[in-house]
């Protein structure tokens, strides 16, 4: 009976020392990404409280010792480090651990300007931000190709890798006006936006002025920039004519290439044109005829 | 003595009905007397104008036979939609220039409430005597008719198609277009300080904007801000040039060390049309002796302006801004039917302007 009795209080020494070797710890896997569900798995005796305190998200459940506890994908959706702690009354374990990015899966595609003069180097800036489902920046590299689509030609740059998310370019303008599409793609994934090409200022103005009876109507020729390209409609000429009656103007924009308007002739009159900062020609008109 | 009360009841119950009766015809601005002036004639036609009782106000004229209905209810009410159509006659000021024993010549005021503020129209009108009375020749007029025509117009007009609900990050909306304050001036004039210039829209899209201005003290401190409302042409095709004007009133020039301007800029859809010709601008003086600075619009398109603005832009001989009037026109600008237009000038800025720049902003009732 001693005996026994000393086997058994040896035994519950054991098992006191036992228990008390074994701390309350978690274990969390090595990677976790942002959107995938994972377990913790627990070690220690008791049952206690589980907390989960991230950027986005913060949780609170019961947990018994040495059980794994889920944590599901909608609780570690936004990427940074997390704070696992568990707590059984006594004492409280905690572990940080972070959650990386998912692979890329949106494309966010910035094009500056939205118009740019013709012919001018590295006038567009294209950069595209690669983020995962969960709108995280995917920080893991992936390659990036970028499109420029003019209305004759097509260039494509090779896969442009991401570093930090962010891929990006810069662009020369084309010799020709119009709209140029930029696209950029990653796997499946493209963004396309559009950039337009204007001309400069105009070059050469030259208006001519043809009488018809009380009236005179003044036309430009085409209006075009230095290279040969036609400045955009909309774009204002101002014609203006002096005579006896006093001064006259009259803000015309161009449609199709050329300016006019009509003014009424009363007498030897002086016409001239300018849009912006140029001036075109001077037009000297007698009596009426 | 036996009906003495009742006589003297009759007679003063009498006599009120007639104190009431010329009390309520005055109130309702009856003329129950004889128009015995030229200045009485006068008044009491624009009483009736007031009152839009034009039948009863062509009455009163001396050549009613002669004035087109239509044409009298279009030049005093407005039509087509015209700034005059939102407006009331608010009062109006009549002085006799000369009178002679069968006619007289009277200068008339009439000030308009409108929908952008006061107006003032200043007429001269003839006045004649007709028996006893004396009565107002009215210039005949006409509502203008257009001639059924089809005007060929390319219309040119700008959308914006932006991309995404407003606000949605990486959706690389339209760049603002590139606009420049190309010159600026402050000046001081009586209690007020202003603060003038030009703008220009440099870019090939067209450019909605509106001017303000910052004003520091000594100390580097922001103190007063305002911005130019309607002093300036908000809407900028490309190339376009507008003058600007913003009023600091109750404020002196010496209590400001620096001004600084913001011109906030948007893309917006716009159309280029309708092109308005600014006509035979001259420096004159208008009936009342003051400098003005007149012309005519024409609208070279086929569809009616509604309302018209002028803003005139003043120059020294250096070029250099040194006034900024502006004028609502209270008539509808009707295709290619030329519209007069007056814009004030003070005596000094007349005086020194070299040269002048006007422009013509406009509203077309259902129009974007």
């Amino acid at each position: 009976m001693r005996i026994l009795c000393r086997t058994f209080l040896l035994c519950s020494a054991f098992l006191a020392m036992s228990q008390a070797e074994t701390p309350l710890a978690l274990h969390i896997p090595a990677n976790v990404s942002a959107g995938e569900a994972f377990a913790v798995s627990s070690s220690g005796t008791g049952s206690g409280t589980f907390y989960l305190i991230g950027p986005g998200h913060v949780a609170k459940r019961r947990f018994q010792a040495g059980d794994t506890i889920q944590i599901s994908s909608g609780e570690i959706a936004t990427a940074g480090t997390y704070q696992a702690i568990a707590c059984n009354g006594q004492e409280c374990a905690t572990t940080n651990f972070y959650v990386t990015p998912n692979r890329g899966a949106q494309l966010v595609f910035l094009v500056h300007p939205s118009r740019v003069p013709v012919s001018e180097r590295d006038a567009i800036s294209a950069v595209a931000v690669v983020i995962d489902r969960f709108n995280n920046l995917a920080l893991q590299p992936e390659g990036v190709t970028f499109r420029a689509i003019a209305k004759e030609t097509a260039v494509s740059s090779s896969p442009q890798m991401t570093r930090n998310g962010v891929a990006w370019t810069r662009l020369n303008s084309g010799p020709k006006d119009g709209a140029v599409q930029i696209n950029a793609s990653l796997g499946q994934l493209s963004e396309r936006r559009v950039v337009q090409q204007v001309a400069a200022e105009p070059c050469k103005l030259h208006a001519s002025a043809e009488h018809k009876g009380d009236r005179v109507v003044l036309q430009t020729e085409p209006v075009r920039d230095c290279r040969g390209n036609s400045v955009p409609d909309g774009t204002i000429v101002t014609f203006t004519k002096l005579d006896k009656l006093g001064r006259t103007t009259v803000d015309a924009p161009i449609k199709k290439g050329v300016a006019r308007t009509e003014m009424g002739f009363a007498g030897p009159a002086t016409i001239s044109v300018a849009s912006g900062v140029v001036v075109g020609n001077e037009i000297y008109m007698g009596g009426p005829h | 003595m036996k009906y003495g009360l009742a006589l003297t009841l009759l007679l003063g119950t009498l006599l009120l009905v007639a104190v009431g009766w010329l009390q309520s015809a005055k109130a309702a601005g009856v003329s129950l007397r004889t128009q015995n002036t030229p200045e009485q004639a006068v008044r009491s036609l624009l009483r009736s104008v007031r009152e839009r009782n034009w039948p009863k106000a062509q009455a009163q004229l001396a050549n009613a036979d002669q004035v087109d209905d239509s044409a009298f209810v279009y030049d005093l009410a407005g039509g087509d939609g015209s700034l005059r159509t939102y407006s009331t006659l608010e009062d109006s000021e009549v002085s006799v220039l000369h009178q002679n024993a069968d006619d007289a010549l009277v200068r008339i005021k009439l000030n308009w409430s409108t929908a952008v503020g006061s107006l003032s129209d200043t007429r001269d009108l003839k006045v004649v005597r007709q028996g006893t009375d004396w009565k107002v020749f009215w210039p005949a007029s006409q509502v203008p008719k257009l001639p059924a025509q089809v005007m060929a117009v390319n219309y040119l007009r700008w959308d914006v198609v932006n991309r995404g609900p407003e606000g949605e990050w990486g959706t690389a909306s339209i760049d603002p277009p590139k606009v420049r304050i190309i010159s600026m001036n402050a000046i001081e004039r009586s209690d007020s300080v202003i603060v003038m210039g030009e703008v220009v829209n440099e870019d090939t899209i067209p450019a909605y904007i509106n001017v303000n201005a910052a004003l520091v003290d000594a100390k580097g401190l922001e103190f007063r801000q305002e911005g130019s409302f309607d002093k300036v042409s908000h809407i900028l095709l490309p190339s376009q040039v507008t003058p600007y004007r913003i009023d600091f009133p109750k404020l002196r020039l010496n209590q400001l060390k620096q001004v600084r301007m913001d011109a906030n800029v948007a893309a917006v859809p716009a159309s280029a049309d309708p092109v308005i010709g600014v006509m035979n601008q001259r420096l004159e003086k208008d009936a009342l002796g003051n400098k003005v600075l007149a012309g005519e619009l024409l609208n070279q398109s086929g569809q009616t302006v509604n309302i018209a603005h002028v803003l005139a832009t003043c120059y020294d001989n250096n070029g250099k801004v040194i006034w900024v009037s502006d004028e609502y026109v209270d008539r509808a600008l009707l295709p290619m039917n030329p519209q007069p237009f007056a814009v004030d000038l003070p005596a000094d800025v007349a005086a020194r302007v070299q040269r002048f720049r006007v422009i013509a902003n406009q509203y077309t009732r259902g129009a974007s």
